[in-house]
Order: structure tokens, then sequence, then C-alpha cells
């Protein structure tokens, strides 16, 4: 294992290059326009710099076994910026009351210089079975699979790096017991990704790392749903199956607002809440919003940024909290310029690229009436079962304390592999051009399904919205053609044509799967198909699949 | 009836072929148990769950994935990320041997476990990047579900027939899950515990609004006989809660208090959860810290064989669960690292669906990168024999821990005021102090004296943790003080000043010498 010391240190050295290869970073006509003045152009072009600054000013980040730690130990300056609301009336009782763990308020006591600790139960690091981590990792600029077998970087985390080799950040500390916060070392990186990114107005926001966004959807529904209560939630009316799934054992309902191509229409859902009566609805009046607002899952819509303004306007006024689930943020796409058109430009550097990224919810979030969800998920593995939230302090507070008992964090082995990548041998820019690439291939798979479709489908039965960020394209199909749109009903429609389907080969999603309101009819006819998985020649055979199912179905040849 | 061996398992695997479990394949213990002769079907427990627990209905997206079977199909409904795109190409771990007990060089031994992204494709593995690193089912992969499967059947041979495993993110959600699965407030629910009780279930029970009731406790654990007398004279509208349906129990090593229940007292217990039909959470994460009694006998310093090992651990609740009634909660915390954060569960396959199914909504199963690397290190490097190995590699450590810790307690503490009994697993100590030996003792509660003593503590120097903080009725007035201290972490030199400062402290408290 001797040999592979020397692999460490390469690997440190490239990481400086990284940053110092893009100069315009630093250049002195970027700090000019440095100053934020809007959401819109939040994204200071010195940021990155400022953050290695306020990095290299702190001096090395010491952070041992189950060090706590919070985002206000790796913030920038929050001057001038008003602080968060508090929510203590739309938490539940469940999430009131948790206390924080007797044992772990006991290890405020560990500050204590030369302190012997006989209190917790952790294990000795010397009986981990494992020496150190090896791994393989895509480098920029050609961050392919390919590249990566041939000349992929080598890296290495050692047992002891953070006591022997002036590391941050090792197996000792990260395969222990940990805050259920997850590890210092990643709450940096992710709290200086949350600047460059959402840049949020309020001053005491906070991170904390999740068990992905399944995790924390299920927990943060705990801490804002009581059906003791009556209470209840608005969505999209048509929504991730999983999130209804989670939402309806609590015994709450969801109701669902109307969509156009730009995802929830604000108009609709103030309507809906002003004219809220709880006798007839059997609910009182929601006080939470859950939303995808980036490619939405089904229906891939992405809600532009006056659209996110408006919706967040209505949730002002009528005081809901916004649960902001954002996998797919990462995945907005170039626009669709069209068949043999030519392609839009690409960012030309990371700076272009995360100005031309859709303002979060966060981002314009003055009073502190969002949390959101984020993941690894999509944007790098879905095995990491890695994600974080970001929110006020008195929410993340209030999760971490239903963290502790329901997950303790998330796996030790996801962060340090993770940390690894990222922050050690990507750095920010590196994972800021990981997504631009991310964003540059997505947009190839999208291109290659729209095209399938435009030579497969017929269009005057099928109509659907190029998605500008996700994986999912969703088909409208005009029923009211439909040899049988009297006689028969729309779910049976859908089920004749999804057989179809099936027999003929090619699985989409029905869209009555992701219906809101199951007890409320079916207000059309739909489908969700993915670009994300399938190659080229496979979406082209599918969606032909399915445009003569369509046909066979509307009696066409 | 012969319990299944070591040899019975690899016969099987071999019997059965190469296992093929590409991307999000679905697996239960039934595909890789052994065959059983004739065992009974586990109860059904529909009346102890609850309304959130019977509600969840599978996933429609997974209930779909059934169609992907069909030869020629393409799937254009998942949301699953392509694995071009995954930026990992191989992780490898560097793996210490395991030292005999004369303690062997162990960088001579030191070996490597490797996974690349496609090592299925282009090999004969059955588990690599690709699949543990895309979205997997909530229940965990089948490459870990086979080996757990056959670690439970080495281990604990359960005696009813449909009993199902499947991983969890670790102990914590393993209680936390079966809670909201078994408990529910709205029917005034409650539930037993050991009076002295892990801190963290308690306060998992305690915001669900779940009422806690304590069973008085021996050197043996909770009394069966106190159990029973208490759910016999149950009054509901006297407690506050109905009559508890449920026993949560740490039998091995418990938590804080160091106790270990006996096969006899094991069966006492199980009873008494028949009679008055209780379902039991077993949370068993220290029952490989069994403690060795002959480690510095020159007599036997030989390392028992696997089969010696296995029939010298006490028998589990769920190796005498004849009813299906038991859901064990296991972890690699203890025995391999924390930081996986993965563990499993066995019981009933009525109560593994529900859990699943809970899963899937609550966490979608443990990392990708933890079931990679446990399942190259436990099953293809170790195996079933060579975890068998580490886990008394374990023991041997951990007694000498232990053995420290005692020695100082004998050295540094005044046995006049202080009492322990030598712990037979775990990683804890419990210490009771005669608090009315105190001077001017009428003028204090307990509870005063016990801060005292934990404040005299940490002034000088050293961090124990209260009794109390483990209670769980902590509305009850406090009648004994102790003192949790553990042998876990801590070098030998720190113990010996730990607990030396520990006697001076109360020796200065109790005004001694």
């Amino acid at each position: 294992m001797a040999s592979r010391q020397g692999v460490v240190s390469i690997s440190s050295r490239t990481v400086r290059p990284l940053h110092s290869r893009s100069s315009h970073l630093y250049s002195a006509e970027a700090a000019a326009t440095a100053q934020p003045a809007t959401h819109q152009v939040d994204y200071a072009p010195s940021l990155l710099g400022e953050i290695a600054a306020r990095r290299a000013k702190a001096g090395k980040l010491v952070a041992g076994i189950a060090a706590a730690s919070d985002s206000d130990m790796f913030k920038g300056p929050q001057t001038g910026k008003p602080k968060a609301k508090r929510w203590d009336n739309h938490l539940t009782a469940e999430s009131r009351s948790r206390e924080p763990c007797s044992l772990k308020q006991a290890a405020k006591h560990l500050k204590q210089p030369g302190l012997i600790s006989l209190g917790g139960g952790l294990p000795s690091s010397e009986l981990f079975p494992l020496d150190e981590l090896d791994m393989k990792v895509a480098m920029p600029p050609d961050f392919s699979e390919k590249a990566t077998t041939t000349h992929g970087q080598r890296v290495t985390i050692g047992k002891y790096d953070a006591r022997d080799r002036d590391g941050t950040y090792d197996l000792s500390i990260a395969l222990n017991y940990g805050q259920a916060t997850g590890s210092a070392q990643m709450l940096r990186f992710l709290t200086e990704h949350t600047e460059i990114v959402c840049k949020p107005p309020y001053a005491d926001w906070r991170i904390c790392q999740t068990i992905g966004s399944t995790g924390a959807l299920e927990q943060a529904l705990r801490m804002f749903l009581d059906k003791d209560r009556g209470d209840s939630v608005l969505t999209e009316d048509f929504s991730f199956s999983t999130a209804l799934e989670t939402i309806a054992p609590l015994g709450v309902k969801a109701y669902g607002i109307p969509i156009d191509e730009q995802g929830l229409i604000p108009e609709a859902m103030d309507e809906l809440l002003t004219n809220w009566d709880e006798t007839a609805r059997g609910s009182r009046k929601p006080h939470l919003l859950y939303t995808v607002p980036s490619g939405q899952n089904p229906t891939g819509a992405t809600q532009g940024l006056e659209r996110r303004q408006a919706i967040y306007r209505v949730a002002q006024k009528h005081d809901i909290f916004i649960l902001e689930d954002e996998p797919y943020y990462f995945l907005q796409m170039q626009p669709y310029t069209g068949r043999g058109q030519p392609d839009a430009p690409a960012p030309s550097n990371v700076e272009e690229f995360v100005s031309s990224l859709i303002p979060t919810y966060v981002s314009m979030d003055v009073d502190g009436r969002v949390m959101r969800m984020d993941s690894l998920s999509k944007v790098l593995v879905p095995g990491s079962r890695l994600g974080w939230i970001v929110a006020s302090e008195q929410i993340v507070e209030r999760y971490q304390r239903h963290a502790e008992v329901a997950s303790q964090g998330p796996s030790g082995f996801s962060q340090v592999i993770v940390h690894k990548l990222l922050d050690e041998t990507w750095g920010h820019e590196g994972y800021l051009r990981w997504l631009m690439n991310l964003r540059l291939e997505y947009t190839k798979k999208r291109d290659a399904l729209l095209a399938a479709c435009e030579d497969n489908l017929p269009r005057d039965l099928v109509s659907w919205t190029p998605p500008a960020a996700g994986m999912f394209l969703w088909f409208t199909i005009d029923h009211t053609k439909h040899p049988k749109a009297d006689s028969s009903s729309l779910l049976e429609i859908e089920q004749e044509i999804f057989d179809s389907c099936i027999k003929s080969g090619v699985l989409v999603a029905r869209g009555s799967w992701f219906l809101t309101e199951k007890d409320s009819a079916l207000p059309g006819l739909y489908f969700r198909a993915t670009f994300a998985a399938a190659s080229a020649e496979n979406m082209n055979a599918a969606i032909a699949r399915f445009g003569q199912a369509v046909k066979d179905s509307f009696g066409r040849k | 009836m012969k319990d299944p061996t070591i040899a019975d398992i690899d016969a099987r695997r071999q019997a059965a072929g190469k296992m093929v479990a590409p991307t999000a394949a679905y697996a239960d213990s039934d595909m890789f148990k052994l065959q059983c002769s004739r065992k009974p079907a586990a109860k059904r427990w529909d009346n102890h769950l609850t309304d959130e627990c019977l509600a969840r209905a599978p996933g429609i997206l997974k209930v779909a994935a059934r169609f992907l079977k069909r030869p020629g199909m393409i799937s254009l409904a998942g949301g699953l990320p392509g694995t071009d795109y995954f930026p990992f190409n191989s992780i490898s771990a560097a793996i210490p041997a395991i030292p005999d007990e004369a303690g062997s060089n162990m960088s001579e031994t030191e070996s490597t476990i490797t996974m690349g992204l496609h090592d299925i494709a282009s090999g004969d593995a059955t588990f690599d990047l690709s699949v543990a690193l895309n979205y997997g089912q909530a229940a965990g992969s089948a490459q870990m579900i086979r080996w757990i499967t056959e670690h439970t059947e080495l281990v604990h041979n359960p005696p009813y027939a449909d009993w199902d495993t499947c991983l969890t993110t670790g102990n914590t959600a393993g209680i936390y899950q079966a809670l909201r699965m078994l408990c529910d407030k709205n029917r005034g629910d409650s539930w037993i515990t050991e009076e002295y009780c892990y801190a963290s279930a308690l306060e998992t029970a305690l915001p669900m609004g779940i009422k806690t009731v304590g069973i008085k406790m021996d050197a043996d654990g909770p009394i069966p006989e106190v159990m029973d007398e208490l759910l016999t004279n149950w009054d509901a509208a006297k407690k506050g809660a109905r009559k508890p349906h449920v026993l949560y129990t740490v039998p091995t090593g418990q938590n804080p208090t160091g106790s270990t229940q006996s096969a006899a007292r094991k069966r006492a217990i199980y009873q008494v959860c028949q009679k008055h039909d209780i379902y039991i959470l077993e949370d068993d994460p220290y029952y490989f810290l069994q403690l060795r009694s002959d480690l510095h006998s020159q007599h036997n310093p030989s390392k028992p064989s696997a089969s010696t090992f296995l029939a010298n651990l006490p028998p589990s609740f769920l190796s005498i669960d004849t009813d299906g009634r038991v859901m064990r909660i296991d972890s690699f915390s203890k025995v391999v690292v924390p930081g996986a954060r993965m563990g499993w569960v066995t019981a009933s396959e009525q109560m593994i669906e529900r859990f699943i199914r809970h899963a899937e909504t609550a966490s979608q199963g443990p990392s990708g990168f933890s079931q990679a690397l446990i399942y190259k290190l436990v099953d293809e490097k170790w195996g079933h024999q060579g975890f068998l190995d580490r886990l008394q590699h374990l023991q041997t450590e951990y007694t000498a821990r232990r053995d420290v810790m005692l020695a100082a307690f004998d050295k540094f503490l005044p046995k006049s005021i202080v009492s322990w009994n030598s712990p037979s697993a775990g990683m804890f100590c419990w210490i009771r102090i005669n608090h009315s030996l105190r001077p001017n003792a009428k003028l204090y509660s307990a509870l005063d004296i016990e801060e005292e003593i934990f404040a005299a503590c940490l002034k000088r120097g050293v961090l124990v943790a209260k009794g109390s903080w483990f209670r769980a009725e902590p509305d009850m007035p406090l009648n004994d003080v102790f003192f949790r201290l553990t042998f876990a972490a801590s070098s030998a030199e720190n113990m010996e000043v730990a607990v030396r400062t520990f006697g001076t402290a109360l020796r200065s408290i109790f005004k001694l010498e």
C-alpha cells in the first residue's frame, strides 16, 4: 500500500490547476460585475475565488469523529439579510415535541481539552476492517466512460489521512458514527455549492444532509402534516407517484392544482385557496405545497422564473410553506431549436452555465418559507443515497432531530467517496463542469427522443412540449377523436393503449398512475416516456411501437 | 433437526449456479434458503399493525416493472439514469488480515478487494458498480440478501418456515420503522422496554405519542414475572394507554446496563409474550460482542472452531420463535463499521413485506457504496467462515478492553459505595452508586447526587453517562444512581486514568479516606 501514497499527492495537485486554469473567474473584469443585483444575476463571477479565499483564511478544517457542524461555520457574510420567519403553527405536534438526544447533548462536553470520554458507545476505529479506499474517477474535460476507463484519475482515501497526511477527512472519521446532519466536510462543500447556485436572500439558512430525497420528503411531510388536524397538501394535479404513495398512508389528502406547459398555474392555486371550503373539502385550508419546479415528474414541465415568482407570491398570500423537490434542477437542457436547426450555443464556462439556470425558489425566498430538497441521484449516482435540504435554521433543526431517530444520516462510505470526488478531486468548478457536461449529454438524449416522436407519432392525435429539463416527455392524446370517445371512459382507452404497447414491446407510464386525486376523473389521456436510459435506436423503435399502439386504438392505419 | 452448516450453504450455492441479479433486481430470502423440513407458518399480525402500515400500497412504478421481464421489451417508463454517466470506474479497498490470537503481522497479509463498473458484463462477477450505484430495491440488493439469508440460517435457523429478511439503513431506522408499523397514538398504544433503555429508542417513541412502560431488571435483564404481572393486571384507564402489544428489548450486552439474557430468561420472556400476545422487537447489535471468560486461562488459549463458536452463542429470540412473533434487528455497525449505515431485519414474510413498503418511501434502502463494499468484504473476501473469524477476533479485542476496565474498577473504585457486574457481552459497564451513603444524603434527591457526581467527573476531565438518561419512565421518582461506562473506544491508559478520576470524584463527594 505504501506505493499508493504517491497517488494521493498527485491527485491533490491536480485539484489546484483545475481552478487556476479558468483565469476569467479571478479577472478584474469579472470582479466589476460581481455585485449581486437581482436573483437573476445573483451568481457573482468571483464567488469561486471568494470561497477559496474564505477556506484559506479559515485554515484547515479540523472535524473528527462525529464532529457537530452547521452551515454557519462555512457561509460567507450574510450582512443585511433578514432572518427567516418562524413556522411553529405549520409544524406538527410530533415535530415540535422532538427533544435533542441526551447523549448527543453530552457530546458538547467533549470540547473540554483533555477530556476522556467513557460516555459514548462508539467502536474503536482500530477495529475497522478497511485500511484504505482507492478509486478511479472521471476527470474534466472528457468525462466519458471510455476516457475514464483509459485515463481516469486514481484517488485514495486512507484510514488516518486527517491525522497522518494533512487530510481533512478519512475512513476513521467517515466510517464511525457521525451526526445526523452528515459530516462537517461534506456540509462545507454543500454550503458553498448552495451559495454558488442558490444564494438564499435570508440570513439564517442552513443545510442538513439526507439519505436521498425519498427519505427527505417523508420526513418533511411528517414535520408539516398531521391527519388529526385535518391537514392536506397541494401539488401538481399530476405528481410524482412515490410522493403520492408517501402522502396517502399518513392519512392526509393531496389536492392537485391545474398545470400548463410551465407546470403549476399560480392563478388556479390562488383561486383554490381563496375559495377553500373546509367543510366541503373535509380538510382544513392547506398550508403546504409540494412541487417539482424543473422537469417535473411526470409532465416534464419546467416553471420559468416569472412562474416561480408568481407561485411564491401566492404562497406568501396564503401563508403556504413550499417543499421544493429539485432532483432534475441540473438536468436543465439547451433550448430546443428544432430539427436540423443549429444548436443553441452551449455555455462556454461555468459562470455562464450557472447564470443560465432558472433561479431556485430558495434564491427568491425572502421569508425562509422554502425547504429545497437536492439529490445526487440524477447527477452523480442514485446509489449514493445522499442528498441535502436547504431551509431556515428552525426547519433544519427540526429536520435534524427527526433524522437522529429515523436514519442517523447518510452512509459514511457515500460521504467520504463523494467528498473525495467533489471536494478534493473536482472542486466546485470541476463539479460545475461535470454538470455542464451532463446538460449537453441530456440535451442530445432529449433531441433523439423528440426526433423519434416527430418521425413516428400521428401529430393530429399526439402532442407534446419539448422538455426544458429533466428526463421526461409527456404526451397528450386528443381523446375526443377516439372512435369510442362517447362510450368508453378515458381510463379504459388508456388501458387499451397501454396493453397494446406491452404487446408490441414498449413500456411507457400511464398518466393515471400520477393522478394526484385518485378518486376524481382523469382530465385527459396522457403517457410519460423517459429519455434517460435507452439508446437512440431503442428510443426510435420504442416510439414507433407506441405510435402504432395509439393509431391502432384510434382505428388508424 | 440438523443445524445448517457452511458446507450446506456452499453446496446450495453450487447447485443453484451463478446468481444473475441486474439493476434493481427483486430478491427475497426464499430464493436462497436451504430446503427446510416441515416448519409451521408464522402467525399473522393484522391487529398489531397500525392503520398507516396497513394502508401502504406497492409503488405503481415498481409494479409496472414486472413487464420488463418480457423479452424484447424496451422501457421508456423508469427514471433510472444510464450508467454511462457514472463517474466511478472502479473502487478498491485494502483489507487488513484478521490476526490470529498470537497476533500475526498484518501488513504482510493485507489484501485488496476491487469492484469495477461492468464486472458482471465483462467477467463472471455477480455484483458490480453499475448495479450497486444505480437505483435498487428498498429491500437491498439480491447479492446482500443472499448473504444475510445464509447467515441467518447459520446463526439462528428460525423454527418457522416463512421468515424473510431485508436490509435497513441501520438499527436506528429499523426501530423507527418498526414503531411506525406497530404503534399508533390514536389507538392509545404503548410499548414495553427494559426499565433502563437505549435512549434513542425512547426518543423515537416519545414524539409519536407512544407511552413507554419499563420492566424492572435484574442481572439477567428484564424480569419475566414482573412483565407478566404488569400485563395481567393492566388497567387501561389508570395507565392512560391500552395494554401493550409490543416488547422492545436488547437481549445481549444491553445498552445501558450491559446485561445479557440467558437462554432460560429468553424462553421465559417469550412465554409471557405468547400469553399476552406481545410482538417482540429484538434489537441485537451487540450479539456478536459476546465476551470471553477464558482469555487469560493458560489452558485454553486456542480459537474455537466455527461450529463451537456458533454453538457457544446463546440462542436469539429469533431462534426460538415458533410463532413468528419476533422482528430481529441486526446491524453491521458494531461488527464491521457504523458508517456503513446498514443493517437488516428478520421476521415473518408478512412483517417484512410491510417493512419494505415503508422503506420504499422512507429510505429506498441502504447506500449502494455500502452494499458494494460490504458485499465484497463479507461475501467474496471473507465468506461465512471468514466473517466468523472476524467476530472471534472482535470478541478477543473487546474482552481485553473489558478486562482492563474491570481491573481499573477493582483498583480505583471505593467498593463501600460502588458495585458492578462484569458484563458478558457488549461495550458497557453499569455501575451502581449507593447514594444513601453520601454525607447528608437525606437532604438530596438521587437525581441531585447523580448530577453532583457527573459534574465532579466533568470538572476532573472525564465524561460518563448518567443512568437517568436511559430511564424508560423519566417521570417516575429516581431511586438508584447508576453510571454507564464504555470500554469500546478508549486506550487502556485512558481507561485507567478515567476510572481513577471517577473514583477520586466519588471519594471526594462521599468524604471517603
